[in-house]
């Protein structure tokens, strides 16, 4: 959990911070990696994106990835508790557990999206 | 400059405020407006096109779910982050009072009949919102 902690953003939100897209960092491909707080949009925010991105004529230096088919219910009812609860000590283990739990679905996703980043496709 | 006229939904009181914008909006028989009340069109996500006015501007509609101050400013980080400003893409937000119903509108279930009760409703409320969505859209162009 405390390797987790070190992760930025991680458990560490604020309701301020949705809707606030925040650099990570960049890949080995020199693409730049932000993160978004959707709350409960759905995946119809990642089509927001990309529209807007089609609009103005760069489609194709967006690729947004949907992360929420690979968080599972102990994330989802952690994070819940400890950010939007204020309940820390709650709700903090019970996403740790589920973020050991979903750590090799995510990486799958990771995978996925870098193989997606070649052929600069949006991943659904 | 593209202009985007956000709502709760892009399909309601966003897309009248565009073709009042536009001077396009005849009568109160919103029923005749393209993609009027179209969920497909907006379960899509993206922004519509509704038509370009006198100086050339692109006008759309785009709705960004329940929390539109979080959809505005989405939009205006992704717009700093692709090198973009208010300059290229300009963003009025919409809002009134019932745009939080008319999103619930949305989500009746097509086989409980939320088409026809989402269309019939969304035309009782919109008229009686119209002179605020003209209020907001009158804003905007002062």
């Amino acid at each position: 959990m405390s390797e987790m902690m070190k992760i930025p953003y991680f458990d560490k939100t604020t309701n301020a911070d949705f809707g606030s897209i925040r650099l990570m960092g960049i890949d080995e491909y020199h693409n730049e990696i932000y993160v978004l707080g959707k709350k409960n949009l759905g995946k119809r925010y990642g089509n927001i994106l990309m529209g807007i991105a089609e609009i103005l004529g760069v489609k194709e230096e967006l690729l947004t990835v949907d992360c929420m088919s690979r968080v599972n219910w102990s994330m989802k009812i952690g994070g819940f508790t400890s950010r939007r609860m204020g309940w820390v000590s709650l709700g903090r283990p019970v996403l740790g557990k589920g973020t050991e739990a979903a750590f090799l679905d995510l990486v799958n996703l990771v995978e996925i999206t870098r193989m997606k980043v070649m052929k600069k496709v949006q991943v659904r | 400059m593209k202009i985007v006229f956000l709502g709760t939904t892009g399909v309601q009181h966003s897309l009248i405020a565009a073709h009042i914008y536009l001077g396009q909006l005849g009568s109160e028989d919103f029923r005749s407006l393209e993609y009027f009340c179209d969920l497909s069109k907006e379960s899509s996500g993206f922004p519509i096109f509704i038509g370009d006015d006198a100086r050339g501007n692109q006008v759309y509609s785009l709705g960004v779910g329940k929390d539109l101050q979080m959809g505005q400013k989405t939009i205006e980080n992704l717009l700093t982050i692709l090198g973009f400003s208010s300059q290229d893409l300009m963003l009025r937000p919409v809002s009134i009072k019932a745009e939080r119903l008319l999103a619930c509108l949305g989500k009746i279930p097509r086989y409980l009949g939320g088409t026809k009760i989402n269309l019939f409703f969304s035309i009782i409320i919109l008229r009686q919102e119209l002179a605020a969505i003209k209020e907001n859209v009158e804003q905007f162009c002062n």
